[in-house]
């Protein structure tokens, strides 16, 4: 305990110190953890931007077929000749809409942020495990968007192939001229962003199992860090085998290897030397990062929701142990249910068999959850901030998109709603807003905890209210779309008479989404202007539990000025009927309690006293300890 | 002397503009002429609709350029052999060839060397007429860009659709206005005229009702929209199990959707108010854990059950019949007399074996190409390779050699080996035709095969609930029954005019969107003539090819 507050103590001094540090320091190659959740957090702002208008641009082209926009000519050029879109390029938008959504904004931009901002602050620790390693996962993040960014600027255009990259599509120069330099500089951003994602995973995972304060055994972390805990260690196991399957691309593409590819004859080149590979392989390589990547975009979300639904409806979540045994099923099922992609590739029937099988058992631990968010809000008290909004309108997408996965994961039904406009409904409702709302209930919700001052509420809710009637108003049409037979990824329906029907429905989606769009604009309005002039707010302004509020509004490398608090009770301890006060936070003890209460389980062994959390005294150092006794847990 | 040069130029050009303008002419006048007396619109519009229309449309740029009045821009000469073979002659750098290939994203045009002169006569006095958009065919301004809005798309709707964006825009900054003079508005008098926590749990109400009702309106508007019951056998049952999932998760939407909109409203926050402690219930635990996991056990059951039917091994006396899916269309073929569908290979397709069917004449003819491009190719080689000191552009060719003769001689090896292959050349693929339409016989078996050429494409034929995907090297199948002729589901929507399609469903390219083949599903009598006359024709066309031998 001497040998805790000695390290703290000196941890303090150290930096009194340490206040002129340079700009560069402090805002671009920052080590710590807050500042580098900042610039996750606003180059995943940056770039839903850019995927968001390009979503608009290509939802122009499905409204209006016929119409040509003359800005649209000045905007890209040759890409839309006559103010039209050109088809290769109306591909591209689409393979870059998903790309940027997928990884850019909804991997990076809310698990960047938010496990960077949360995980010291909550668990109680002065920085990552390895800050030096936490900032080059922002670089790493950073390189790879300007390399996908440089892309659009090619004169063969940037990938469009879909997101999903299938060879040989992808493979084949001849056969899309987007699988050219762009699809190189796509595999080059994917693989710069797998490095940036496994550096942030191993700190988060070292960070949440060694840096916990006194007191905070596993079993009183608040459900955002379990969350970030599973998202991590599914990050660490299915990135790698993406990377394998993007090298293996690179090699098919640049030089001669055939592991997707067979058997092909391509106008413009004639028959290819390729035999003996399976595009197929590919799909298995992919989906098995793919299938994961939903979770880890979702659970973060999940997390968050947990989180401020608590602490707004100023009720304990319902059901912690079952939420965290929900989490826990749903991050190992992820792995084992990738075939659902692959129904219809031709792919062994028996195989899809099982993987039907495990897909609708995942839907239990899903089920759990939403009940649970349902019970947490019943006879609650709930204060309905900006965040709060978006975390009932997270459950409500959850719902609405997560029950037409139980259509497309029944393989039998999967026949005919395969690639059809079900499927984009689907995800686009279950893991697309859901994850968006998560991701903007995170930030009104620690918005005072990054800048010291709140968002206007006012703007807030105007934001919440037209975003979430155009989610709506977008993907719930889309399902019948897909129900009656409409394929995705067409540039326009004038294949077949029958799809002339939707063209309504195509303009009714744009008009919503241009809505939607518009309503992103009050959000950044909001967003910039609070950083700067938003009022001034206290140190714990929702009067919520968690350790985050107890630290300083001041930006302080080490989070605690004095002695790291030591914590005494699990987070969810909202309207106690023995407490006048309607929360108790966690590092408060128990009445007339001066020793450690003795949980049922015997809690983990305070760590932070060994561990010096980030040394300042002479620039980045890696933290060594760290790592070693991350390994020394796995042993 | 440079002055020289440039004025020399300047004549060449002016001559050269001459020149185009007397071909141009000529060009006009042959083909008015061929028009009116040789050409046929109505062949060549079938021709246009089942090789061109994937890339192009007459009156609208798709992936190649809007075709009217091609014949005003290209001489007729140049236009046979640019159809022919596009590749060559980019190949060879004519100019025009090259500025097009350019211009079109240096993706080449597909080439039909199995055209006739006369087809390509008729495709060109089709597009003459305009295609079935009367006299929506402007001459070519001198930029090239012919702007010509198809179908309904008038200008005056298309400033609808802006006063629509505009009318939101403005629904929008009321929104924000009126929010902002409500909030004004209790600042200045001081009353609590705006309660956020009262406001948005009304408008959670609100929305509640409103989302309830848009839910019930897309049921009835656009429910109807949706597939008509399933023209298979199979399908009828995946479309009972769809039902039976729907009403079940309708069930959990609307219960789950109540539940979280109302204790939103219920539980806000009042003055005085305290929320409950209550933080956990196992029993109620398990009951939402079981009660989902019986519910899924039931569909997993049902799906399974249904899958292994589908996926079963198709009988014995099904209907073969081979799809084949290239950028950007579909091509079909039956077994032809002896009801075996020929054994294929890559290597063997070529301009007139778009399949590559093991059939020996044509092994021979693209052996014999690929033997030219290969001797071409290596010459080039040769010279190139004579040159020490490359510029950067000479690079670029020779590497562009390198990897060309490669392929060429990997083409010609492999073609080589196949020589003496007998169990590909087993003479079955001799009889096999191949149709423009996919005709299938109501009420029997018929099991597709599908076959890949390039990239992997989606055959997708919703109306029966099958869809596949088309994988280049692994050959994939599917087998169904259909239960409604073509007839029967005209009359049943009550649409002469409608007709079954397969199209694709897996991205594939710029023209993915347009990969369409029509299905005509016959009663047994109807299909079985069809087959005959097929069949008839492919022996008389033997027949012929003998006697010509002879």
């Amino acid at each position: 305990m001497a040998n805790a507050t000695h390290s703290a103590e000196l941890h303090h001094d150290a930096h009194d110190h340490h206040h002129e540090e340079s700009f560069i320091r402090k805002y671009v190659f920052s080590m710590d953890h807050k500042m580098i959740s900042k610039q996750f957090l606003i180059t995943g702002i940056i770039m839903g931007v850019i995927g968001m208008v390009m979503s608009l641009l290509f939802r122009l082209q499905l409204a209006w077929p016929d119409e040509h926009f003359g800005f649209l000519h000045t905007l890209l050029g040759k890409w839309a000749p006559d103010g039209k879109l050109d088809p290769n390029f109306y591909l591209s938008l689409i393979t870059i809409h998903g790309t940027i959504m997928v990884f850019y904004v909804l991997t990076a931009g809310l698990s960047g942020t938010f496990s960077n901002l949360l995980i010291p602050l909550q668990v109680g620790a002065r920085d990552m495990a390895s800050p030096f390693m936490n900032m080059l996962s922002y670089w790493f993040f950073f390189c790879s968007s300007v390399v996908l960014l440089a892309s659009l600027f090619l004169e063969t255009g940037p990938a469009s192939g879909g997101w999903t990259i299938y060879p040989p599509l992808s493979a084949l120069p001849e056969a899309i001229p987007g699988s050219g330099a762009g699809m190189t500089l796509w595999l080059v951003a994917i693989i710069l962003f797998i490095a940036s994602s496994l550096l942030g995973g191993i700190n988060y995972i070292s960070t949440i199992l060694n840096m916990r304060t006194k007191g905070m055994s596993m079993n009183r972390m608040p459900l955002t860090i379990w969350a970030f805990f599973f998202t991590a260690v599914l990050g660490l196991l299915a990135f790698p085998v993406l990377l394998g399957g993007g090298l293996l691309l690179i090699f098919d593409r640049s030089f001669g290897t055939s592991f997707y590819l067979s058997d092909i004859w391509v106008n413009g080149a004639g028959a290819l030397n390729n035999t003996g590979g399976s595009p197929i392989l590919f799909q298995h390589l992919f989906w098995f990062l793919g299938h994961p990547e939903v979770y880890i975009i979702l659970m973060p979300a999940l997390g968050i929701t947990s989180e401020v639904i608590a602490t707004n409806a100023r009720k304990p979540i319902f059901g912690y142990t079952a939420m965290i045994i929900s989490l826990l099923g749903i991050a190992f099922l992820s792995f084992l249910v990738w075939g659902h992609h692959m129904f219809i590739t031709g792919m062994n029937p028996f195989l899809g068999e099982i993987f039907m099988v495990i897909t609708l058992i995942i839907a239990v631990p899903s089920a759990v959850k939403t009940f649970n968010y349902l019970a947490t809000l019943w006879k609650g008290n709930i204060q309905f901030t900006p965040g709060m909004l978006f975390a009932i309108g997270l459950v409500s997408l959850f719902i609405s998109g997560g029950l037409t996965g139980i259509f497309l994961g029944n393989a039998t039904l999967d026949i005919n709603l395969h690639d059809t406009y079900f499927v984009v409904a689907h995800f686009h409702l279950v893991m697309g807003s859901a994850a968006i709302f998560g991701m903007l209930a995170g930030i009104y919700h620690w918005f005072p905890r990054m800048y010291g001052r709140y968002m206007n509420n006012t703007l807030g809710y105007i934001h919440f209210w037209l975003t979430f009637a155009s989610a709506y108003l977008v993907f719930f049409p889309m399902h019948f779309m897909g129900i009656a037979g409409v394929p995705r990824r067409y540039y326009q329906f004038t294949v077949l008479p029958e799809f002339g029907v939707w063209m309504d429905v195509n303009v009714l989606i744009t008009i919503a989404a241009i809505v939607g769009g518009l309503a992103q604009v009050l959000f950044l309005w909001n967003f910039f202007h609070s950083i700067f002039r938003g009022k001034k707010s206290p140190q714990n302004p929702w009067r919520s539990n968690t350790l985050e509020w107890t630290a300083p509004v001041e930006r302080i490398h080490g989070n605690w000025p004095g002695e790291i608090p030591t914590v005494y009770r699990w987070p969810y301890d909202y309207s106690r009927p023995d407490s006048e006060e309607d929360f108790i936070p966690q590092n408060v003890p128990d009445e007339g309690q001066t020793v450690e209460p003795a949980p049922k389980k015997a809690p983990a062994k305070p760590k932070h006293e060994e561990v010096p959390a980030s040394e300042g005294e002479d620039g980045p150092t890696v933290s060594f300890a760290a790592l070693r006794k991350l390994f020394g847990f796995a042993r | 002397m440079h002055s020289n040069i440039a004025f020399s130029k300047k004549m060449n050009i002016q001559t050269g503009k001459n020149l185009t303008r007397i071909m141009l002419l000529c060009a006009l006048i042959l083909t008015t002429f061929v028009n009116g007396w040789a050409a046929d619109a109505a062949k060549g519009k079938d021709l246009f609709e089942q090789n061109c229309t994937s890339c192009h449309a007459i009156n609208e740029k798709l992936i190649g350029p809007a075709l009217a009045g091609v014949q005003d821009r290209r001489q007729e000469a140049w236009l046979l052999k640019w159809v022919k073979n596009s590749t060559a002659m980019i190949k060879d750098g004519d100019p025009t060839a090259v500025k097009l290939f350019d211009e079109n994203n240096k993706v080449a045009m597909t080439s039909f060397e199995n055209f006739s002169d006369e087809d390509v006569k008729d495709i060109l006095a089709y597009i003459a007429t305009g295609g079935d958009k009367p006299a929506a065919a402007p001459a070519e301004t001198a930029g090239g860009n012919n702007v010509v809005t198809t179908g309904g798309a008038v200008p005056e709707e298309g400033g609808a659709s802006w006063m629509i964006v505009v009318i939101m825009l403005g629904i929008f900054i009321l929104v924000v206005q009126v929010f902002n003079i409500l909030k004004l508005v209790s600042e200045y008098t001081g009353t609590k005229f705006f309660n956020p926590n009262k406001s948005n749990a009304i408008l959670m109400l609100v929305f509640l009702i409103l989302g309830m009702t848009g839910a019930i309106w897309e049921f009835a508007v656009h429910g109807p929209l949706t597939l008509p019951e399933a023209a298979s056998e199979h399908g009828k049952f995946i479309d009972k199990m769809f039902n039976i999932t729907l009403y079940m998760t309708g069930g959990v939407f609307v219960i789950t959707q109540i539940a979280l909109f109302a204790f939103a409203y219920l539980y806000r926050h009042k003055e005085g108010r305290k929320a409950i402690f209550y933080a956990h219930n196992n029993k109620l635990e398990v009951y939402w854990t079981v009660i989902p996991a019986i519910a899924l056990t039931i569909l997993v059951l049902n799906g399974f059950s249904m899958w292994t039917k589908i996926t079963s091994k198709a009988p014995e006396d099904a209907q073969q019949i081979e799809v084949f899916a290239y950028q950007f269309g579909w091509k079909v073929r039956y077994p032809g007399a002896d009801n075996v569908l020929g054994k294929s290979n890559f290597n063997l397709i070529s301009g007139t074996n778009n399949l590559g069917v093991a059939i020996r004449s044509e092994y021979e003819k693209v052996r014999a190409e690929a033997k030219e491009t290969l001797d071409e190719l290596t010459k080039e080689h040769e010279f190139l390779s004579k040159n020490d000191d490359p510029t950067e552009e000479e690079a670029i060719a020779i590497a562009d050699n390198n990897k060309k003769l490669d392929r060429a001689q990997g083409h010609y090896s492999r073609l080589l080996a196949l020589e003496n292959n007998e169990r590909i050349f087993d003479g079955t693929g001799d009889d096999d035709f191949l149709p423009t339409e996919i005709h299938i016989p109501v009420d029997e078996p018929v099991l597709f095969h599908f076959r890949a050429r390039d990239v992997i494409h989606s055959a997708y034929m919703p109306y029966f609930r099958v869809q596949m995907n088309c994988v280049p090297g692994m050959p994939t199948q599917f087998w169904f029954k259909p239960t409604k002729t073509t007839a029967q589901i005209r009359s049943e929507k009550n649409d002469q005019n409608f007709d079954y399609y397969l199209f694709c469903a897996k991205i594939c390219g710029a023209a993915h969107f347009n990969m369409k083949m029509k299905v005509i599903v016959e009663s047994k009598a109807d299909y079985q003539k069809w087959l005959r006359a097929q069949n008839n024709k492919v022996a008389n066309k033997k027949a012929e090819q003998e006697v010509a031998i002879k």
